[in-house]
């Protein structure tokens, strides 16, 4: 074979276009005799040899007897699989232009809202808003949110309607190598009419490490590596599964020595990395990724530490040299990579759980919350007077300036709060509608028994409105306390009834009974507790082990109150649920925990929830409902 | 190697037909999911086989690969390569254990080598001394390109079909191929650094060879994703390959002219014809001092520089067309180049 010679149809297109619809054509003819070669093969799969030679001899001659109508309704089937897939996912991707609609990049709507992903990278050349093209032809104006410089990802609002097409992110975890992985995106600008590029192809790794640029940004940590055609332009696009689930983020291949193209291994940043993000992305912060100032290396088949700051987190827990890493998260660590891997997926304030081993032997879990690892600041455009420029040049000017501005931000913090009040709104809204009915003029009593250490050692009692008011009496070792709110007021009755002592909102808040109490009353009422404040999103943070919005509260004295929300119910699908409430971010004075909720009648109750203290949720004693809620008319109070 | 949708098409009725018999899956209708499994099974199968080689790099030129175990007492293929040359070659296996390699056999041509580590390796391929997969087969190269896998972590995968059996021509050039034989071409991405001395592998799980060395064209910086077919590879193994190694070492020998330029100039000057050598092809051809060459095998020669470049890769005894301007006149000269002594 002369190699070269095969250069000319790669070089003319039209003679390439011939190839492709000979190649069509083959295919036709040769459908009938590829489904031959499958059963011969299958049949006499143990002597692999003769079937090869049996299947060369067979020719197009042969009908399509060989199939049955049931494998020829499973392979419509899985081809229509794949084709729905690709229609599910289509409209929600999206052709990223900046505000002049040139450049290019991708990105994909994941909430009818038009709340979007792209790549943080994409974000830079293009800048803080501009133009987005969608499969239906339309270009929408879009913004920029918040950006995740570490992780290489950046959350867009897309605007103009409450309806937009939309992928959902699916679990990154169930991701299998050999998975068939589609990709869709922009890449090389090609499109005309906005409508994406879809590529197909494996999963060739999982859990891969791809070192970042700079100081701590783009790092593809825990990433999923495919074969599927990931080209300059796909950056920011979904790679998804054929259950039409965006599975992660395009963001890179392995570009290192043909320039930038395809050559076989591309990236995408993990959905269940970018889960742990989008709160903070929605507070719109600048995030920063996890550290916990320790450094971790394999020595003699142990995860060992080797170097720690005395000032970190962990350290003050009682992490010492030497100790031995056994589990982070959960999940058994075997090799001083893995560790790497993982704290790479998780944002700065996380609240981190590493069983370790000391030198003694003993076992300890450390709970803690990670630190930020910080960027380099951003270095100012030269200034320069507006004097002398074209329209042209102060726009760029001003989009530099835009980008310095974005990167100058402070880590971690709210950048801007309407904007965030906007979403924490929408949050609130989405946990008031899977609750209770509209106004509540009936009160609701919830009776439990109080357990520890499975033993049942006292009963509380809550009664819930009408309106806004409830009252709780628990009754632990024969001691008996109330809480009581009334007029937007709280009060403490200890043993006679009359005794009743005004609780200031400070104290209220740091009573994790009082917090049971009000998270209960703030579904009921479909609205944040008034008292403490109007909600904005604090963060990404977990609760119960669950991906989780913190939702802060404050009041008018400036003191806090925190509200963890879910992201997701059990099958994945985005819920809004009451997780964790506390007075303390880290329930230090206590919070109340709920496992989970059920349906009851027409109310939503905990079905397990708890008393817990510190960031680890220490159980300190369980809430268990005797029965189910009594409703009664609001006039028998 | 663009692939057209239909031959896609094809190819996933291939492989949806080799699950449902392979698996006895006609029973399980409703469960399309398993459908793409035959993929994941043979990746999650075949890493116990598979290594990862670290040797010297030099320069640019990498100092990984991967390679496969072919007998349960330690004996790997990899692909032939100066990263060999350093002072030790390390393997690592799929558990992340990592041992020193003995090179036992090299072959230049076919670019193949031969390492044993001391240890027990179980699970091994077997090589087919026939041919494995045909044209349009589905086919699962799994190699460490660009060294992504580290340690025990599992190698990439990635999925293609063949789209030929054939042979590699010595009238290659040497700069562009150092490889000569049979060959299976393949258009999943295999070409990257790293990735040679991988398992090819066809969607029931037969070795179909080995992922071959880089083979990049200069011209249009295009590569051959290929495989080294597994007979070939048992041939070197029971070191059958040496007949065709020396005929091939003849095929690949530089070819001469015996003329010898005007080097005063310097690199840049026109190729004026200093001296022919007597009873070399070039004094058959009646050139003469003093002929200026203006082209070889159509070739512009603009210099001493293009002069060399050219005759490197000329092919002894293939007679080609060398433009001579002698004088006034301009000459068109048949020469047949003999082998460099």
């Amino acid at each position: 074979m002369n190699w070269n010679a095969n250069r000319s149809p790669h070089a003319d297109p039209s003679s390439r276009n011939c190839l492709t619809q000979l190649a069509f054509i083959f295919t036709f003819l040769s459908l009938l005799a590829s489904t031959v070669v499958g059963q011969t093969q299958s049949r006499q799969v143990s002597s692999p040899q003769q079937v090869s030679s049996t299947s060369a001899a067979e020719s197009d001659d042969d009908d399509e007897d060989q199939l049955t109508k049931d494998e020829l309704q499973l392979i419509r089937q899985f081809e229509q699989r794949r084709v729905q897939a690709i229609d599910q996912v289509i409209g929600s991707v999206i052709a990223i232009y900046d505000d002049d609609r040139q450049g290019g990049g991708s990105g994909v709507i994941i909430d009818p809202s038009g709340i979007a992903l792209t790549n943080h990278h994409v974000i830079i050349g293009a800048g803080i808003k501009g133009w987005g093209g969608l499969a239906d032809g339309n270009l929408y104006r879009w913004k920029l949110i918040g950006t995740d410089p570490g992780g290489d990802v950046a959350l867009i609002q897309m605007e103009g309607r409450d309806d937009f097409p939309f992928t959902p992110l699916g679990d990154s975890d169930q991701v299998r190598v050999g998975d068939w992985a589609l990709a869709m995106g922009n890449p090389f600008i090609l499109t005309e009419d906005q409508a994406p590029t879809v590529t197909l192809g494996i999963v060739s790794g999982v859990k891969r490490y791809q070192p970042g640029a700079g100081l701590n940004q783009l790092v593809y940590g825990n990433c999923i590596q495919v074969d599927s055609s990931i080209n300059p332009g796909n950056s920011g696009g979904p790679l998804f599964n054929f259950e039409g689930r965006v599975i992660g983020i395009n963001g890179r291949g392995s570009f290192k020595e043909r320039g930038r193209v395809n050559v076989g291994l591309g990236y995408a940043i993990s959905a269940n990395q970018i889960k742990n993000f989008i709160p903070d992305l929605l507070a719109t912060k600048l995030v920063e990724h996890a550290t916990i100032d320790t450094n971790f290396e394999d020595r003699g088949g142990k995860v060992v530490c080797a170097q720690r700051n005395t000032e970190s987190p962990v350290a003050k827990q009682g992490l010492e040299l030497g100790d031995e890493l056994l589990e982070f998260e959960d999940i058994p660590i075997t090799s001083a990579n893995q560790y790497t891997n993982l704290i790479c997926t998780i944002p700065e304030d996380w609240p981190i759980k590493m069983k370790i081993r000391k030198k003694d032997g003993s076992i300890r879990v450390l709970h803690t919350r990670a630190i930020g690892l910080p960027y380099a600041r951003p270095r100012k455009p030269p200034a320069g007077g507006p004097k002398g420029k074209t329209p042209e040049e102060k726009k760029k000017i001003q989009r530099q300036l835009d980008m310095v501005n974005l990167l100058a931000a402070k880590p971690g913090a709210i950048r801007h709060r309407t904007i965030n009040r906007r979403y924490a709104n929408q949050l609130w809204q989405q946990l008031s509608d899977a609750m209770y009915r509209d106004e509540p003029d009936q009160s609701i009593t919830l009776n439990s028994n109080l357990v520890k250490d499975g033993d049942v050692i006292g009963h509380q009692s809550l009664t819930l409105g009408p309106g806004k008011d409830f009252q709780l009496t628990t009754s632990i070792d024969e001691v008996e306390k109330q809480y009581r709110f009334v007029d937007g007021e709280f009060f403490r009755v200890q043993g006679d009834p009359e005794d009743a002592e005004s609780l200031s909102l400070i104290e209220a808040k740091l009573i994790p009974q009082v917090s049971y109490a009000v998270a209960m009353q703030s579904v009921v009422i479909k609205a944040p507790f008034e008292a403490f404040g109007k909600p904005l999103i604090d963060g990404s943070d977990k609760a119960v082990g669950k991906n989780a919005y913190r939702m802060k509260l404050v009041d008018e004295e400036g003191d806090p109150y925190f509200v963890w929300l879910s992201m997701y119910g059990n099958d994945g699908l985005p819920q809004t649920r009451i997780l964790k409430a506390s007075g303390h971010v880290d329930c230090r004075d206590g919070g109340v925990r709920f496992d989970d909720w059920k349906q009851v009648d027409d109310i939503l109750v905990p079905s397990s929830c708890a008393i817990i203290t510190g960031v680890g949720e220490a159980n300190v004693m369980s809430i268990i409902h005797t029965d189910a809620p009594k409703i009664e008319s609001g006039e028998q109070k | 190697m663009k692939r057209g949708l239909g031959s896609w098409q094809a190819c996933f009725l291939v492989s949806i037909l080799i699950v449902l018999h392979c698996d006895s899956l006609a029973h399980a209708q409703d469960d399309t999911a398993t459908v793409g499994n035959f993929v994941q099974k043979v990746i999650e199968k075949n890493q116990s086989k598979l290594v990862k080689v670290f040797g010297a790099g030099v320069g640019r030129v990498e100092g990984f690969s991967t390679g496969v175990l072919i007998s349960d007492d330690g004996k790997i293929l990899t692909t032939q390569g100066v990263y060999l040359d350093g002072r030790q070659v390390r393997v690592v296996m799929n558990d992340g254990s990592s041992h020193v390699a003995t090179i036992l056999q090299r072959d230049r041509n076919r670019q193949l080598a031969l390492l044993k580590i001391e240890a027990e390796t179980p699970d091994f391929y077997e090589l087919s001394t026939d041919p494995v997969g045909k044209k349009g087969d589905w086919v699962i190269a799994i190699c460490n390109a660009f060294r992504v896998a580290d340690k025990d972590e599992p190698i990439s995968a990635t999925l293609g079909i063949i789209s030929l059996r054939t042979r590699m021509e010595a009238r290659l050039t040497k700069r562009d191929v150092a490889y000569t034989g049979e060959l299976v071409l393949i258009d999943a991405i295999t070409s990257n650094p790293g990735a040679a001395g991988g398992a090819v592998l066809t969607a029931d799980d037969r070795l179909v060879g080995i992922v071959g060395k880089i083979i990049n064209s200069s011209e249009t910086n295009t590569r051959l994703n290929y495989a080294v077919p597994s007979h070939l590879l048992a041939d070197f193994v029971a070191g059958k390959l040496v007949e065709v190694d020396q005929a091939v070492e003849t095929d690949k020998k530089d070819a001469d002219l015996g003329i010898k330029l005007f080097t005063l100039g310097g690199r840049n000057s026109p190729a004026y014809v200093d001296r022919v050598q007597r009873g070399s092809p070039a004094a058959e051809a009646k050139l003469k001092a003093d002929d200026m060459i203006i082209s070889i095998d159509g070739q512009r020669i603009g210099n001493t520089k293009d002069y060399q470049t050219v005759l490197d890769e000329l092919v002894p005894n293939e007679e080609v067309l060398m433009i001579v301007k002698r004088g006034r006149e301009i000459l068109r000269i048949r020469i047949t180049p003999r082998e460099k002594e």
